[in-house]
């Protein structure tokens, strides 16, 4: 009897012990996802739910079922041009990572950086070895490609946006191709410059574009001055004429004026006003001239010294 | 039936179920061997099962994989260096196929390197330098030419070694080290020559400028001159007639006046005037009152 009851108590107790053991067991597939995540479940291998929202869920625990998490919501970033570690230790990337080549033959440093995120976590955790080393090597070729159909002049100046857009378009359209389940949100263009032994002549290019602004300056600067002084020297030479004229229209009207009164006065009496401008004259000339009478009775012969 | 055969018996089936149950996971192929003869390929995951101790299962990994090929040097149809980084994206297409002919991957990536270095080596010595790299869109035929790279290499692989490779691009296109001094003496002259060129432009335009300003103001001048000597001359006009109005009143008495008027200008202090003294003038003086007349 006490054996029977020691046995009976005996399997009810690993009864229990095996019931605790495996819930034990299943809670080990309680797992979270955070805010920012979204999770992927896989039994034997299999994906089966390719976007878990966050927060808490239980999944099979291993070894049957795994559970893997992606960032989703956030932005990443990947360095074009240079290596995030030599930017933090502020030391030059080599020229063989720097400098691209080109549509006409030059060399250009240019620094970018691609802003993406992880848009199918699916995919990006299990279709590819190397996402992101993917996503660099992609943007490299978009920039090749971009580069060398493009002038230095183009891409130093107008050509940036075109070039940005290029590449945007391009590496997206390789990544979608080949599922990498990458998103790129901007590219971000950080510097576009020559190399630093040739930097000197592309600022001289810059200086000359500013003297050739200046000079241009000048000249109209000049021409601004010079016509308006011109068209006031020319108001001044009508306005010279007008009071020329208006002088002379008023002198011709006086003297007209004055004749007519003259006229007038030697219709009433000729004799008299004739004989006394004639005097008049005679009296204002004769006292400024040498004169000599002459008597009519005499030869008429001048002295000498007249002739002299 | 005793209990401890219960548990042997148990233990058994436990541990020929443990060896023989696999999984292959959705980033790997598995190939199950025996003996090493390869007997069955599994190509999507799951649970998968196998004799335990006799077969074995090898895995591939079926996910995406990225190979660079080193930075090589090539030689253009014209006889210029340039230096391109390619590289390629593939996966394993045939597991057994890739297993029988390359084994390992660092294999696979070193002869997809080689087949990748002989075809772009095949491409670019058939094309001019400006076929790669060029600002005008008709010669300009980079995409083409990786393309066609991008073919064969993908022809040789599938056939080969079961490798389905599914882009081939250039990373990087460049001149090679030695060449960068004269590069950079070109684009240092090219850069001069084009400032030279705004400079003289500057020039040229402000010279424009200021000759069309001279001319200008040359021309406003002579406008108003113009227009003076008109004002002018309508008043000398408008004057004549004024004066020829008034003295056609009287044009005898009018020459008198202007007689007169005129003997007051042109005799000065050096005219001798010689009277005969029976002269309107004089003869009232000689000959005495009641003669004036």
């Amino acid at each position: 009897m006490t054996r029977r009851l020691a046995a009976l108590r005996g399997s009810r107790g690993r009864a229990v012990a095996f019931a605790v053991a495996v819930l034990a067991y299943g809670a080990t597939g309680i797992f979270t996802v955070p805010t920012t995540s979204l999770a992927v479940t896989r039994v034997f291998g299999v994906v089966i739910d390719p976007a878990v929202p966050p927060g808490v869920h239980w999944w099979w625990p291993r070894p049957f079922g795994r559970v893997d998490r992606a960032e989703v919501t956030r932005t990443f970033m990947m360095p074009v041009g240079y290596f995030m570690q030599d930017e933090i230790r502020n030391v030059a990337p080599p020229a063989s990572i720097s400098s691209w080549l080109t549509g006409d033959t030059n060399i250009l440093e240019l620094r970018a950086r691609v802003n993406y995120r992880i848009a199918e976590p699916a995919k990006f955790l299990f279709d590819a070895e190397a996402p992101t080393e993917i996503l660099r090597f992609v943007a490299g070729s978009a920039f090749t490609e971009a580069a060398s159909a493009l002038s230095v002049d183009d891409l130093l100046t107008s050509g940036r946006l075109a070039l940005i857009e290029r590449v945007r378009a391009r590496a997206q359209q390789l990544l979608d191709a080949w599922g990498v389940g990458l998103q790129i949100l901007t590219v971000n263009l950080e510097s576009v410059e020559p190399p630093p032994t040739v930097v000197a002549a592309f600022q001289d290019v810059q200086n000359a574009r500013a003297d050739r602004e200046r000079q241009i300056s000048e000249a109209e600067t000049y021409a601004n001055g010079t016509l308006p002084v011109a068209r006031g020297e020319a108001d001044g030479k009508v306005s010279q004429a007008l009071a020329w004229s208006d002088q002379r229209l008023n002198r011709a009207r006086a003297d007209a004026e004055r004749f007519t009164q003259l006229a007038a006065e030697h219709r009433r009496a000729p004799t008299v006003l004739e004989r006394r401008l004639y005097l008049e004259t005679a009296e204002r000339v004769l006292p400024r001239v040498r004169r000599y009478v002459l008597d009519p009775g005499g030869d008429g012969a001048l002295p000498i010294r007249i002739v002299q | 039936m005793k209990p401890w055969r219960i548990v042997v018996c148990f233990a058994v089936v436990a541990a020929a179920a443990l060896g023989s149950a696999f999984v292959v996971d959705t980033t790997e192929y598995g190939v199950v061997t025996r003996f090493g003869r390869p007997v069955r390929t599994y190509t999507t995951p799951g649970l998968r099962f196998r004799i335990p101790l006799i077969d074995q299962v090898v895995r591939l990994d079926a996910r995406l994989l990225l190979t660079e090929p080193p930075l090589s040097e090539y030689l253009t149809l014209d006889k210029k260096n340039v230096v391109a980084r390619a590289f390629l994206t593939w996966r394993v297409d045939e597991p057994l196929r890739y297993l029988q002919t390359v084994v390992i991957r660092e294999a696979a990536e070193a002869r997809l390197a080689a087949v990748t270095g002989s075809e772009l080596g095949a491409a670019f010595g058939s094309v001019p330098f400006e076929a790669l790299v060029s600002t005008e869109p008709e010669k300009m035929r980079l995409g083409t030419i990786v393309g066609q790279v991008e073919d064969r290499v993908r022809d040789t692989a599938a056939r080969e070694y079961g490798i389905r490779v599914v882009a081939l691009r250039l990373e990087r296109l460049a001149f090679p080290q030695q060449n960068e001094a004269s590069v950079f003496q070109r684009m240092r002259a090219e850069r001069q020559r084009i400032a030279k060129q705004f400079r003289s432009e500057g020039e040229e335009a402000s010279l424009k400028i200021r000759a069309e300003a001279d001319r200008e103001r040359a021309r406003i001048l002579a406008e108003a001159d113009r227009k003076a000597a008109s004002i002018r001359g309508q008043a000398e006009a408008e004057a004549a007639r004024i004066y020829a109005d008034a003295l056609a009143t009287d044009p005898d008495f009018y020459r008198f006046v202007r007689t007169l008027e005129a003997y007051d200008k042109i005799i000065d202090k050096d005219t001798t005037v010689v009277l005969p003294a029976d002269s309107p003038l004089m003869k009232v003086l000689l000959t005495g009152p009641g003669s004036g007349r």
